[in-house]
């Protein structure tokens, strides 16, 4: 073997981008990577602002509006103006004020179940996860009863069952919370035990078991803040599936029939036939709601999903080293063919 | 079978004419969000035909990136930044996609350190090793599966496992399928990146001993790629030693053995326990692995040198500010380090 | 074999619950079905007291003890004996949900079909070319696609494809010129009337098959004997799909089970949004109008689906995955 001799390196010549000393590069250190992840991705701080906004517009609703979502004191079918945003139904409510009603019950049901839906997938899929043996045994038959039935239909078949004929929103609200709560736990619990059964058998939670630790302390400790993101994407995915949920069954009119939701405000807009007579903003409006709700909810998510698998990332490559030597493709049929290069050349 | 060159290599000795493989400052790094990091840094070296070169380290000096940097096998966020990797005067990093996936595995082929991972779940033995085949020559196939039975033969598998999954087969087992699967077209060079290490003692010896028969057998170079020095000692024509991306002595392996001289082979050599002889203290290495993205000032390895101190503090001023050079300091033995 | 023989005893387990909430159910709610029957249909009974009587095993909830009803509810499942509709007196339910099913499973069927086939393939190339065209586009496409609630992308497409548009007809499931049966008349009316729906249903579900495949492969992709295949030299194609997309449809078939769960919920919407006279529009207007012989009926027939569809995605991942067979 002959290895050629190499010229001395002039240490004063790397090319590794040098460790920032400036105020700002110091400044920038301390911000943990994970926010600056999180924040500093385009799609992620989309969905934060539309959240913010519409979070904001449901909390500060009334004084946004004049009306009440069931004052009729417009004018019949009217396309949206300057004075009804969303324009009118066929009744002349103020589609506008009943979006903005309709965000508080929305994002309430929402949060609330998803909240709701993260203790309960928490507690059940940690238990199982952790102790393990017959516990899981049953709890993991429960969960996958639960997930194996469909969960509009079951949705349907409870709500039908349910009275939420009463008028009182807060009521509505709760019974609404427990009926998807009871439905859909399941999915997170299931991912929350089998993350739960990884982190156990790791070495560090073993280590804690042998020497002692209380169990309640090795999972406060030890486990929660390895699933931080997960409990966080939990949170986040199931809101989202609850407001759909919600929104799915005031559509089909089993839900909360006597508020003014954004899912009621659709059914409303099919039950009068605007679809047909080309009355777009009765259902355009509440649907762009939802959707943009939802979208943000999954934004956020993406952001977290960032932070946490580091192989969804796509790196860009701002180095300076790619600039005199040569950059060679290195997978075929992957990418460019570097310019500039002659078959057979030699350097 | 005249689709496939079974021809036995004459057994030519290390020196003679041209090297087979010839590595050119080839520099691979790794994106990452702080900075590349130099996995592989400036690395040359030959190959000569029917040689055994041994490639050694601790894990993450950049070895086995380097070996699949000269298969074109870096994946992002890993990138070839540099280098020549000359085949028999084709230049590999030049060749176009139809070339290179000619080259692979009839020029060159490579066995992975685990195999259970290296083979594919859902597909038999017999199956992964006559795709590789079918996919570089005209076979029909019954005559890949024909070659596929010969390859175990010589590997010593019952060749009725041809026709059984990776995961029904034991771990040595499989580690000769996978070799079986890497002569499949009797390549010039074979990779074999930490062949042994997933395996018990026995089997290592097994293994190895199969590996030198073939070798003496079929005359193809083999690059070894190890952190165990004392394997590669037994084995090997020469060897390499590499720290933190660099390439740091280089030597006949008789002449490693006998006068390791910089120190971290010398630390190297004496962390593997003999089992025969005089018990002896075992010394390990002290410190930790460099961090690829910023390296030490100077020479990478001045942390962790037990001759870097500042009793000597003119050498110390070398040692922590002037990276050291790739030197001759014996005929042919070669090392980077301020001592010499 | 063992393996199947679980899954199997897991599924029957399911499917006790399923029929056991489905019995349970009604009984919680204050008052009794069969008052309520017998004051809609007061006049008939005046005439003939005795119309009930079939009726009150199944929903006169006092009429005897809740585990003889149990039994009397078991005897008649076993017999797929529904019952009579309410709604829709004397007409039997197997007969009502025998002519909604099949428009269902023609739905159905036909939108996961196309949108398994053309997500997973996405997928795959979606993962191969990271940062390619497909890839970059995947992310902001399934997201409009999760989010936007099946019933509204539903009223989109009707509104503007079929009423400002006019290309599809907006009701109905086949054109009342036409005669049901194999002929090329109905066949073709009743893909028409079907385009829209399925569409809809479409762009509801492919983006889970999407995001799915397409996460399962980059996982996959990783993978060391991904490198070991190209170092031998396959072409790429080769390894995309016989190494790759291979061993990552195993994950994705096992996904099957939450797809299917989500197009169940999409079918009932949409078919709401279109009026198509399939087993989820059936459902709504059964609980609006407290058909409850009905409603049972169609979520047992529901759930039996989703248990069996489940049930053949694992015989199928059985066959796929030569270690599952072992285990």
């Amino acid at each position: 073997m002959q290895p050629r001799i190499q010229t001395p390196v002039d240490p004063t010549a790397t090319a590794e981008p040098p460790v920032p000393s400036t105020a700002a590069g110091r400044a920038r250190r301390h911000v943990p990577q994970w926010l600056r992840l999180f924040v500093g991705t385009p799609l992620t701080v989309v969905g934060i602002v539309a959240f913010g906004v519409i979070a904001l517009a449901a909390v500060l609703g009334p004084i946004l509006t004049p009306y009440q979502p069931l004052d009729m004191i417009g004018p019949l079918h009217s396309p949206p103006t300057g004075a009804h945003l969303f324009g009118t139904n066929d009744v002349g409510q103020d589609l506008f004020t009943q979006a903005v009603y309709g965000a508080r019950y929305s994002l309430a049901v929402g949060l609330g179940s998803g909240v709701a839906i993260t203790v309960l997938a928490t507690i059940l899929g940690m238990t199982a996860g952790y102790v393990g043996r017959w516990v899981d045994d049953v709890l993991s038959m429960i969960m996958n009863v639960f997930l194996v039935m469909p969960q509009l239909p079951l949705l349907v078949v409870i709500a039908a069952y349910i009275p939420f004929k009463g008028g009182d929103p807060t009521g509505a609200a709760v019974v609404m919370i427990a009926v998807i709560t009871i439905t859909g736990w399941a999915w997170g619990a299931r991912v929350i035990r089998s993350q739960t059964l990884t982190l156990r058998n790791r070495d560090f939670v073993q280590a804690a078991m042998v020497a002692g630790e209380p169990t309640w302390r090795i999972i406060f400790q030890e486990v929660m803040p390895n699933m931080i993101s997960l409990l966080a994407n939990t949170v986040i995915m199931s809101s989202m599936g609850a407001i759909l949920a919600e929104a799915a069954l005031d559509y089909l009119g089993i839900g909360s029939i006597n508020q003014v939701t954004w899912g009621t405000m659709l059914n409303k807009a099919q039950a009068n036939s605007t679809l047909f007579s080309g009355e777009w903003w009765c259902f355009v409006f509440p649907g762009l709601a939802i959707a943009v709700t939802a979208m943000s909810l999954i934004l956020m998510n993406y952001g977290i999903d960032l932070v946490s698998n580091p192989r969804l990332r796509i790196i860009k490559d701002r180095s300076s080293i790619a600039g005199r030597a040569r950059l060679i493709p290195f997978m075929p049929g992957g990418h460019h063919r570097p310019r500039g290069l002659k078959r057979g050349s030699e350097s | 079978m005249a689709a496939v060159d079974t021809r036995v290599r004459s057994r030519e000795t290390p020196d003679a004419g041209r090297p087979l493989l010839s590595v050119h400052e080839l520099t691979v790094d790794y994106l990452t969000p702080r900075g590349p990091a130099r996995a592989v840094d400036h690395v040359s070296f030959t190959i000569g035909p029917g040689e055994i070169l041994g490639l050694a380290g601790e894990s993450g000096c950049g070895k086995s990136t380097a070996a699949h940097a000269i298969m074109r096998l870096i994946k992002p966020p890993g990138r070839i930044t540099t280098g020549v990797v000359r085949f028999r005067d084709r230049d590999v990093m030049l060749m176009s996609e139809r070339e290179l996936l000619d080259f692979r595995w009839r020029q060159v082929s490579i066995v992975f350190q685990s195999a259970m991972n290296a083979l594919n779940p859902v597909l038999s033995i017999g199956a992964q090793i006559s795709d590789a085949i079918r996919a570089h020559t005209r076979t029909s196939r019954r005559q890949a599966w024909e070659r596929a039975t010969e390859l175990f033969e010589l590997v010593g598998i019952d060749t009725g496992r041809l026709h059984s999954f990776p995961h029904q087969l034991s771990g040595g087992m499989r580690q000769r399928a996978v070799i079986a699967m890497a002569l499949a077209l009797n390549p010039d060079l074979i990779i074999l990146d930490e062949p042994t290490t997933a395996l018990d003692v026995v089997v290592q010896r097994d293994i190895l001993q199969q590996i030198e028969e073939l070798q003496a057998r079929l005359g193809f170079s083999i690059l070894f790629i190890t952190h165990d020095l004392s394997l590669l000692v037994e084995v090997s024509t020469r060897i390499a030693v590499m720290y933190a991306g660099k390439i740091v002595e280089s030597a006949t392996a008789r002449d490693l053995f006998d006068e390791p001289l910089h120190p971290y082979t010398v630390g190297l050599m004496e962390s593997f326990p003999s089992i025969t002889g005089p018990k002896e203290r075992l010394e390990g290495i002290p410190g930790a692995p460099p961090d690829l993205i910023t390296p030490p000032r100077g020479c990478r390895f001045h942390p962790r040198c037990p001759q870097c101190s500042l009793a000597r503090p003119d050498l110390y001023q070398l040692q922590t500010e002037v990276e050291p050079v790739l030197r001759e300091v014996r005929p042919g033995h070669w090392v980077a380090c301020h001592l010499y | 074999m063992s393996y199947l023989i679980r899954r199997l005893g897991f599924y029957l387990v399911a499917f006790w619950v399923a029929i056991t909430v489905n019995f349970l159910l009604p009984r919680f709610l204050p008052g009794n079905p069969i008052d309520y029957f017998m004051l809609r249909y007061q006049n008939q009974l005046a005439a003939n007291p005795h119309l009930l009587d079939s009726l009150r095993p199944a929903f006169d909830f006092k009429h005897q003890s809740l585990l003889v009803q149990y039994a009397e509810y078991l005897k008649n499942l076993a017999h797929l004996d529904f019952g009579v509709s309410y709604s829709q007196f004397p007409t039997p339910v197997n007969q009502i949900v025998g002519q909604a099913l099949p428009w269902s499973l023609f739905l159905a069927g036909l939108s996961t079909l196309l949108a398994f086939t053309i997500g997973t393939f996405l997928g795959i190339v979606a993962a191969w070319r990271r940062g390619g065209t497909v890839d970059v586009a995947v992310t902001p496409f399934t997201m409009f696609t999760q989010s936007f609630p099946a019933f509204f992308v539903a009223m989109l497409i009707l509104y503007f494809i079929g009423v400002k548009g006019g290309w599809f007809p907006i009701n109905h499931s086949y054109g009342e010129g036409t005669q049901p049966g194999p002929n090329l008349p109905f066949i073709a009316s009743a893909l028409r009337h079907a385009a829209m729906p399925v569409i809809a249903l479409l762009l509801s579900s492919v983006g889970g098959w999407l995001l799915g495949m397409r996460s399962v492969m980059i996982n996959t992709l990783s993978e060391d004997y991904i490198a070991m295949a190209q170092a031998k030299g396959l072409s790429n194609r080769r390894v995309m799909l016989l190494y790759a997309a291979r061993n990552a449809l195993l994950p994705q078939v096992t996904s099957f089970a939450i797809v299917l769960g989500y197009a169940i919920t999409s079918l009932v919407l949409i078919e709401n949004v279109f009026a198509y006279p399939g087993l989820g529009y059936l459902m709504v207007t059964s609980v609006q109008a407290t058909d409850y012989p009905l409603m049972q009926a169609i979520f047992f027939l529901l759930t039996v689906g989703m248990l069996t569809a489940n049930l053949i995605a694992d015989l199928l991942y059985a066959v796929l995955d030569p270690r599952a067979a072992r285990a």
